[in-house]
């Protein structure tokens, strides 16, 4: 399982910052640091260990319990999205 | 009487923080293109910039540094911000430590929204008195140990308070 690093988060916060629609939506949502660093990290655990097994969980039900919150669909959708974006430009 | 004045001129940013205008930062109705500087959220360092200014020729005692600037964003969470200064006289090296940091920290948002004005202060506490005419080299940022945000806060002013002679 990967860990992210300071650089990490900090890259998939400018992936989002990028985007004007995205960025108000995460402007609004009052998540903080710890939240905002659980979410992406249990993104990434959830995706690299989704590749050879089935997960336990839905993606939304593995962001909520790392965040400690419940989510809304577009909530996770954008968590999914940025994550996606930072990976596909970092890491491809 | 307490005074204040600017000191944000020849402000010097650390890298990732940047300038902007505040319509380029904000979903304005009413457009506003007065120049920020953006402070991110930190992420694993203190995040800030640098700048001098000369100690007013009233100046007697009790200093402030003032952050204005707009909120980014829904605020919650901790906004902490730091100070560290060095108060050279001519002759003096400017190849010295900052003195121990000076601390600020906010977590109660209420009456507070986004694309709001806001201002925080640093109660300032230099190991020797200010004196008249000495350059004071200034460190500020956002104290990644203290801020736990994720949003930007949009400084357009820097101030320096303090209780005249």
């Amino acid at each position: 399982m990967a860990a992210l690093v300071d650089a990490d988060f900090q890259a998939i916060r400018n992936i989002v910052r990028s985007e004007p629609a995205q960025w108000a939506a995460f402007k609004v949502w009052s998540m903080s640091k710890a939240q905002y660093r659980a979410a992406f990290q249990a993104m990434e655990t959830w995706f690299v260990d989704g590749v050879t097994a089935r997960p336990a969980t839905s993606l939304k039900a593995a962001l909520e319990a790392a965040i400690g919150a419940t989510l809304t669909i577009a909530q996770v959708k954008l968590i999914g999205y940025a994550w996606a974006g930072w990976r596909f430009a970092a890491k491809l | 009487m307490t005074l204040q004045h600017p000191i944000i001129g020849g402000f010097s940013p650390d890298a990732g923080v940047y300038w902007s205008k505040l319509s380029a930062e904000l979903s304005l109705t009413n457009a506003k293109q007065q120049f920020c500087w953006v402070l991110p959220a930190p992420t694993g360092a203190d995040l800030g910039g640098e700048v001098s200014f000369t100690v007013p020729d009233n100046y007697s005692s009790t200093p402030v540094l003032v952050l204005r600037g707009v909120i980014d964003g829904t605020p919650a969470n901790v906004l902490g911000v730091g100070a560290q200064l060095l108060q050279r006289d001519v002759g003096e090296s400017v190849d010295t430590a900052y003195e121990a940091e000076d601390t600020a920290s906010n977590s109660t948002w209420t009456g507070y929204a986004d694309e709001e004005e806001y201002e925080i202060a640093i109660t300032l506490t230099p190991s020797a008195a200010f004196v008249a005419g000495r350059t004071v080299l200034l460190r500020l940022y956002r104290d990644d140990s203290v801020d736990t945000q994720t949003i930007n806060f949009l400084m357009t002013n820097l101030l320096f308070r303090y209780t005249e002679a």
